[in-house]
Protein backbone atom coordinates (compact mmCIF):
# COMPACT_ATOMS: atom_id res chain seq x y z
CA UNK A 1 0.00 0.00 0.00
CA UNK A 2 1.45 3.40 -0.75
CA UNK A 3 1.43 6.22 2.45
CA UNK A 4 -1.15 8.92 2.10
CA UNK A 5 0.14 11.95 0.30
CA UNK A 6 -1.64 15.36 1.30
CA UNK A 7 -0.87 16.09 -2.90
CA UNK A 8 -2.55 13.21 -3.58
CA UNK A 9 -5.41 15.63 -5.77
CA UNK A 10 -2.43 15.84 -7.73
CA UNK A 11 -1.62 12.73 -8.53
CA UNK A 12 -3.25 10.53 -11.45
CA UNK A 13 -5.54 7.99 -10.72
CA UNK A 14 -5.07 4.87 -12.06
CA UNK A 15 -6.57 1.86 -11.92
CA UNK A 16 -5.17 -1.67 -12.62
CA UNK A 17 -5.65 -3.06 -16.50
CA UNK A 18 -5.48 -6.33 -18.13
CA UNK A 19 -2.80 -5.87 -21.14
CA UNK A 20 -3.45 -8.65 -24.14
CA UNK A 21 -1.82 -8.68 -27.26
CA UNK A 22 -3.29 -9.01 -30.54
CA UNK A 23 -0.90 -9.15 -33.80
CA UNK A 24 1.65 -7.51 -31.55
CA UNK A 25 -0.71 -4.66 -30.39
CA UNK A 26 -1.40 -3.85 -26.66
CA UNK A 27 -4.82 -3.72 -25.48
CA UNK A 28 -5.91 -2.88 -22.07
CA UNK A 29 -9.33 -3.89 -20.52
CA UNK A 30 -9.99 -2.84 -16.57
CA UNK A 31 -8.54 -5.66 -14.27
CA UNK A 32 -11.86 -5.34 -12.22
CA UNK A 33 -13.94 -6.73 -15.53
CA UNK A 34 -11.57 -9.70 -16.29
CA UNK A 35 -12.81 -12.97 -14.46
CA UNK A 36 -10.68 -15.59 -15.49
CA UNK A 37 -8.65 -16.39 -18.36
CA UNK A 38 -8.12 -19.60 -19.77
CA UNK A 39 -6.82 -21.65 -22.97
CA UNK A 40 -9.18 -21.12 -25.72
CA UNK A 41 -10.75 -24.39 -27.37
CA UNK A 42 -10.83 -25.41 -30.70
CA UNK A 43 -12.95 -24.92 -32.75
CA UNK A 44 -14.54 -21.86 -30.46
CA UNK A 45 -17.85 -22.00 -29.54
CA UNK A 46 -19.97 -19.49 -30.11
CA UNK A 47 -20.37 -18.51 -26.23
CA UNK A 48 -18.54 -20.19 -22.77
CA UNK A 49 -20.74 -20.38 -19.85
CA UNK A 50 -19.24 -19.34 -16.61
CA UNK A 51 -20.97 -18.01 -13.10
CA UNK A 52 -24.15 -19.14 -14.93
CA UNK A 53 -24.17 -16.06 -17.81
CA UNK A 54 -22.65 -17.16 -21.01
CA UNK A 55 -19.87 -14.95 -22.38
CA UNK A 56 -19.77 -14.29 -25.88
CA UNK A 57 -17.14 -15.69 -28.20
CA UNK A 58 -15.33 -12.88 -30.11
CA UNK A 59 -11.55 -13.83 -32.00
CA UNK A 60 -10.08 -10.68 -31.99
CA UNK A 61 -8.19 -11.47 -34.97
CA UNK A 62 -11.16 -12.48 -36.68
CA UNK A 63 -13.33 -9.35 -35.71
CA UNK A 64 -9.85 -7.09 -36.40
CA UNK A 65 -9.77 -8.43 -40.48
CA UNK A 66 -6.04 -10.39 -39.44
CA UNK A 67 -4.81 -13.37 -40.32
CA UNK A 68 -5.25 -16.48 -37.83
CA UNK A 69 -2.65 -17.53 -35.33
CA UNK A 70 0.51 -15.64 -36.48
CA UNK A 71 2.70 -16.19 -33.75
CA UNK A 72 3.22 -13.72 -30.99
CA UNK A 73 6.55 -11.63 -30.66
CA UNK A 74 7.95 -12.12 -27.48
CA UNK A 75 5.20 -14.63 -25.99
CA UNK A 76 5.82 -17.86 -24.51
CA UNK A 77 5.32 -20.19 -26.56
CA UNK A 78 4.27 -20.42 -30.35
CA UNK A 79 0.99 -18.53 -31.95
CA UNK A 80 -1.40 -21.53 -31.78
CA UNK A 81 -1.95 -21.68 -28.38
CA UNK A 82 -4.13 -18.78 -27.46
CA UNK A 83 -5.62 -17.37 -24.80
CA UNK A 84 -9.64 -16.61 -23.66
CA UNK A 85 -10.10 -13.66 -21.26
CA UNK A 86 -13.83 -13.72 -19.78
CA UNK A 87 -14.76 -10.10 -19.31
CA UNK A 88 -17.96 -8.56 -18.16
CA UNK A 89 -18.57 -4.87 -18.26
CA UNK A 90 -20.42 -3.65 -15.57
CA UNK A 91 -23.40 -1.24 -16.78
CA UNK A 92 -22.53 2.18 -17.14
CA UNK A 93 -25.91 3.38 -18.16
CA UNK A 94 -24.75 4.11 -21.71
CA UNK A 95 -26.37 0.28 -22.95
CA UNK A 96 -23.27 -1.74 -21.31
CA UNK A 97 -23.77 -4.19 -19.16
CA UNK A 98 -25.34 -7.62 -19.00
CA UNK A 99 -25.54 -9.72 -21.71
CA UNK A 100 -23.23 -7.21 -24.09
CA UNK A 101 -20.92 -6.40 -21.33
CA UNK A 102 -19.93 -10.38 -21.16
CA UNK A 103 -17.68 -11.81 -23.57
CA UNK A 104 -14.83 -13.72 -23.80
CA UNK A 105 -11.95 -12.71 -25.88
CA UNK A 106 -9.75 -14.64 -27.88
CA UNK A 107 -5.97 -13.21 -27.77
CA UNK A 108 -2.92 -13.67 -28.50
CA UNK A 109 -2.02 -13.68 -24.94
CA UNK A 110 -1.54 -11.59 -21.46
CA UNK A 111 1.05 -9.51 -21.32
CA UNK A 112 0.38 -8.72 -17.95
CA UNK A 113 -1.74 -6.63 -14.72
CA UNK A 114 -0.48 -2.69 -14.88
CA UNK A 115 -1.82 0.53 -13.95
CA UNK A 116 -2.83 3.05 -16.17
CA UNK A 117 -4.75 6.53 -16.13
CA UNK A 118 -7.91 6.42 -18.06
CA UNK A 119 -7.69 9.79 -17.40
CA UNK A 120 -4.34 10.16 -19.86
CA UNK A 121 -6.58 8.46 -22.95
CA UNK A 122 -6.86 10.16 -25.52
CA UNK A 123 -9.63 9.71 -28.06
CA UNK A 124 -9.34 7.97 -31.36
CA UNK A 125 -8.15 10.10 -33.93
CA UNK A 126 -10.62 11.13 -36.49
CA UNK A 127 -9.40 9.13 -39.17
CA UNK A 128 -10.59 6.17 -37.88
CA UNK A 129 -14.13 6.30 -39.18
CA UNK A 130 -15.28 2.72 -39.45
CA UNK A 131 -16.53 0.50 -36.88
CA UNK A 132 -13.40 0.72 -35.02
CA UNK A 133 -15.13 3.36 -33.52
CA UNK A 134 -17.22 1.48 -31.29
CA UNK A 135 -14.39 -0.64 -30.51
CA UNK A 136 -11.78 1.12 -28.75
CA UNK A 137 -12.55 4.00 -25.87
CA UNK A 138 -9.39 5.76 -26.11
CA UNK A 139 -5.15 5.32 -26.34
CA UNK A 140 -2.88 5.63 -23.86
CA UNK A 141 0.55 6.61 -24.52
CA UNK A 142 3.30 4.41 -23.01
CA UNK A 143 7.17 4.67 -22.60
CA UNK A 144 9.02 4.22 -25.65
CA UNK A 145 6.25 5.16 -28.08
CA UNK A 146 4.08 2.55 -27.72
CA UNK A 147 0.25 3.06 -26.99
CA UNK A 148 -2.25 0.75 -25.08
CA UNK A 149 -5.44 0.71 -26.81
CA UNK A 150 -8.50 0.77 -24.37
CA UNK A 151 -11.00 -1.84 -25.32
CA UNK A 152 -14.97 -1.22 -24.76
CA UNK A 153 -15.83 -4.63 -24.50
CA UNK A 154 -20.22 -3.51 -25.02
CA UNK A 155 -18.85 -2.10 -28.69
CA UNK A 156 -17.37 -5.47 -30.06
CA UNK A 157 -19.87 -7.75 -28.56
CA UNK A 158 -22.17 -5.56 -31.07
CA UNK A 159 -20.11 -5.82 -33.97
CA UNK A 160 -19.04 -9.67 -33.66
CA UNK A 161 -21.15 -11.32 -35.67
CA UNK A 162 -24.19 -13.61 -33.71
CA UNK A 163 -22.27 -17.08 -32.71
CA UNK A 164 -18.87 -15.91 -33.83
CA UNK A 165 -17.86 -19.79 -33.88
CA UNK A 166 -14.60 -20.42 -36.14
CA UNK B 1 16.62 19.33 -38.47
CA UNK B 2 15.86 21.52 -41.08
CA UNK B 3 17.15 24.92 -41.14
CA UNK B 4 16.78 27.77 -43.42
CA UNK B 5 19.82 28.68 -45.44
CA UNK B 6 21.37 32.09 -45.97
CA UNK B 7 19.83 34.63 -48.35
CA UNK B 8 22.65 34.84 -51.90
CA UNK B 9 23.53 38.70 -51.02
CA UNK B 10 22.93 39.84 -54.31
CA UNK B 11 21.42 42.73 -56.54
CA UNK B 12 17.75 41.46 -55.40
CA UNK B 13 16.46 39.40 -51.87
CA UNK B 14 16.18 35.97 -52.08
CA UNK B 15 12.31 35.33 -51.98
CA UNK B 16 12.06 33.53 -48.73
CA UNK B 17 11.24 29.97 -48.61
CA UNK B 18 7.62 28.99 -48.56
CA UNK B 19 7.38 25.73 -48.91
CA UNK B 20 8.70 22.18 -47.25
CA UNK B 21 9.42 20.03 -50.02
CA UNK B 22 10.20 16.16 -49.67
CA UNK B 23 9.74 12.77 -52.02
CA UNK B 24 6.26 11.18 -51.26
CA UNK B 25 5.39 8.32 -54.21
CA UNK B 26 8.09 8.68 -55.94
CA UNK B 27 7.86 12.33 -56.54
CA UNK B 28 8.75 15.47 -55.21
CA UNK B 29 5.75 17.19 -53.14
CA UNK B 30 5.59 20.15 -51.53
CA UNK B 31 3.44 21.96 -48.62
CA UNK B 32 3.25 25.69 -47.26
CA UNK B 33 5.20 25.65 -44.22
CA UNK B 34 2.66 27.10 -42.60
CA UNK B 35 0.57 24.36 -42.53
CA UNK B 36 3.89 21.96 -41.36
CA UNK B 37 3.83 21.90 -37.72
CA UNK B 38 6.65 19.56 -37.45
CA UNK B 39 8.99 17.07 -38.95
CA UNK B 40 9.79 14.23 -37.03
CA UNK B 41 11.17 10.81 -36.96
CA UNK B 42 8.60 7.83 -37.00
CA UNK B 43 9.49 5.58 -34.02
CA UNK B 44 7.11 2.91 -32.64
CA UNK B 45 3.97 2.63 -34.85
CA UNK B 46 0.94 0.90 -33.29
CA UNK B 47 -0.97 -0.19 -36.05
CA UNK B 48 -4.40 -0.34 -35.16
CA UNK B 49 -6.79 -2.04 -36.97
CA UNK B 50 -9.11 0.14 -38.91
CA UNK B 51 -11.80 0.19 -41.98
CA UNK B 52 -9.51 2.42 -44.20
CA UNK B 53 -6.29 1.22 -45.99
CA UNK B 54 -5.01 4.82 -45.82
CA UNK B 55 -4.91 4.28 -41.89
CA UNK B 56 -1.18 3.02 -41.34
CA UNK B 57 -1.05 3.42 -37.16
CA UNK B 58 -0.79 6.11 -34.66
CA UNK B 59 2.47 7.04 -33.11
CA UNK B 60 2.87 9.43 -30.13
CA UNK B 61 4.60 12.87 -30.70
CA UNK B 62 5.29 15.28 -27.76
CA UNK B 63 2.87 12.78 -25.81
CA UNK B 64 0.06 13.29 -28.07
CA UNK B 65 -0.98 10.33 -30.30
CA UNK B 66 -1.35 11.48 -34.27
CA UNK B 67 -2.70 9.13 -36.69
CA UNK B 68 -0.04 7.77 -39.27
CA UNK B 69 -1.91 8.75 -43.04
CA UNK B 70 -0.79 7.43 -46.34
CA UNK B 71 -0.80 10.11 -47.75
CA UNK B 72 0.61 8.51 -50.88
CA UNK B 73 -2.04 6.18 -51.38
CA UNK B 74 -4.54 9.38 -51.93
CA UNK B 75 -2.69 10.50 -54.61
CA UNK B 76 -1.64 7.84 -57.10
CA UNK B 77 -3.43 4.79 -55.25
CA UNK B 78 -0.27 3.14 -54.14
CA UNK B 79 0.88 2.83 -51.05
CA UNK B 80 3.86 4.77 -49.58
CA UNK B 81 6.63 2.32 -48.74
CA UNK B 82 5.32 3.52 -45.51
CA UNK B 83 2.58 0.87 -45.75
CA UNK B 84 4.87 -1.61 -46.39
CA UNK B 85 8.09 -0.78 -44.58
CA UNK B 86 9.34 1.62 -42.54
CA UNK B 87 10.49 4.67 -43.90
CA UNK B 88 11.63 7.13 -40.90
CA UNK B 89 10.23 10.60 -41.58
CA UNK B 90 7.03 12.04 -40.97
CA UNK B 91 5.32 15.18 -41.90
CA UNK B 92 2.95 16.65 -38.92
CA UNK B 93 0.52 19.15 -39.99
CA UNK B 94 -0.84 22.43 -38.58
CA UNK B 95 -4.71 21.35 -39.03
CA UNK B 96 -7.55 20.67 -36.93
CA UNK B 97 -7.26 17.59 -36.82
CA UNK B 98 -3.69 17.05 -36.85
CA UNK B 99 -2.32 14.53 -38.97
CA UNK B 100 1.30 13.11 -39.55
CA UNK B 101 2.15 11.10 -42.89
CA UNK B 102 5.17 9.48 -43.47
CA UNK B 103 7.65 10.71 -46.90
CA UNK B 104 10.25 8.82 -48.34
CA UNK B 105 13.10 11.92 -47.95
CA UNK B 106 12.47 15.85 -46.95
CA UNK B 107 14.22 17.69 -49.53
CA UNK B 108 14.37 20.91 -47.45
CA UNK B 109 12.59 24.75 -47.68
CA UNK B 110 12.17 26.23 -50.88
CA UNK B 111 10.84 29.19 -52.21
CA UNK B 112 7.38 29.25 -54.34
CA UNK B 113 8.98 31.07 -57.93
CA UNK B 114 6.22 33.93 -58.01
CA UNK B 115 6.53 34.35 -62.17
CA UNK B 116 7.48 32.52 -65.10
CA UNK B 117 5.63 29.31 -64.84
CA UNK B 118 7.95 27.57 -67.40
CA UNK B 119 10.46 27.21 -65.27
CA UNK B 120 8.75 26.93 -61.84
CA UNK B 121 8.81 24.28 -59.68
CA UNK B 122 8.91 20.54 -60.23
CA UNK B 123 6.78 19.62 -57.41
CA UNK B 124 3.25 19.25 -57.22
CA UNK B 125 1.27 21.28 -54.14
CA UNK B 126 -0.72 19.38 -51.32
CA UNK B 127 -1.92 21.96 -49.87
CA UNK B 128 -5.38 21.41 -50.89
CA UNK B 129 -5.40 17.82 -50.34
CA UNK B 130 -4.47 18.20 -46.79
CA UNK B 131 -6.53 20.88 -46.26
CA UNK B 132 -9.54 19.10 -47.99
CA UNK B 133 -8.48 16.08 -45.61
CA UNK B 134 -8.69 17.53 -42.77
CA UNK B 135 -11.84 19.33 -43.13
CA UNK B 136 -13.52 16.36 -44.33
CA UNK B 137 -11.87 14.65 -40.46
CA UNK B 138 -12.72 17.73 -38.95
CA UNK B 139 -16.90 17.97 -40.41
CA UNK B 140 -17.38 14.64 -39.78
CA UNK B 141 -16.21 14.26 -36.23
CA UNK B 142 -18.64 13.05 -33.89
CA UNK B 143 -19.00 16.05 -31.26
CA UNK B 144 -19.72 13.42 -28.61
CA UNK B 145 -16.26 11.69 -28.59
Amino acid sequence: MTAMRPESAAVPLTARFALIAVDGVEYAVDASWVRRSLPAPRPLPPAVPHGGAAFKVIDLRQLFGLPAGAPLPGAAGPGPERLMLLVEQPPTGEGTGGDAGRVALVVDGLLGIEPLDPGAAQPLPAVYRGPERAWFRGLVPRPGGRVAVLLRPAGLAAAAPGGNGC
Amino acid sequence: MLSRAEPIRSGRPAPRPSMLVFMLGGRSRALSIGMVAAVAEIGAVTRLPSASPCNIGVIVHRGAVLPLVDVGRGLDGKPTPAGTGAPPVCIITRSEPVIAFPVEAVLGLQALPAEAPAAGPSWDVLDALIRDLTLDLALDQDPAD
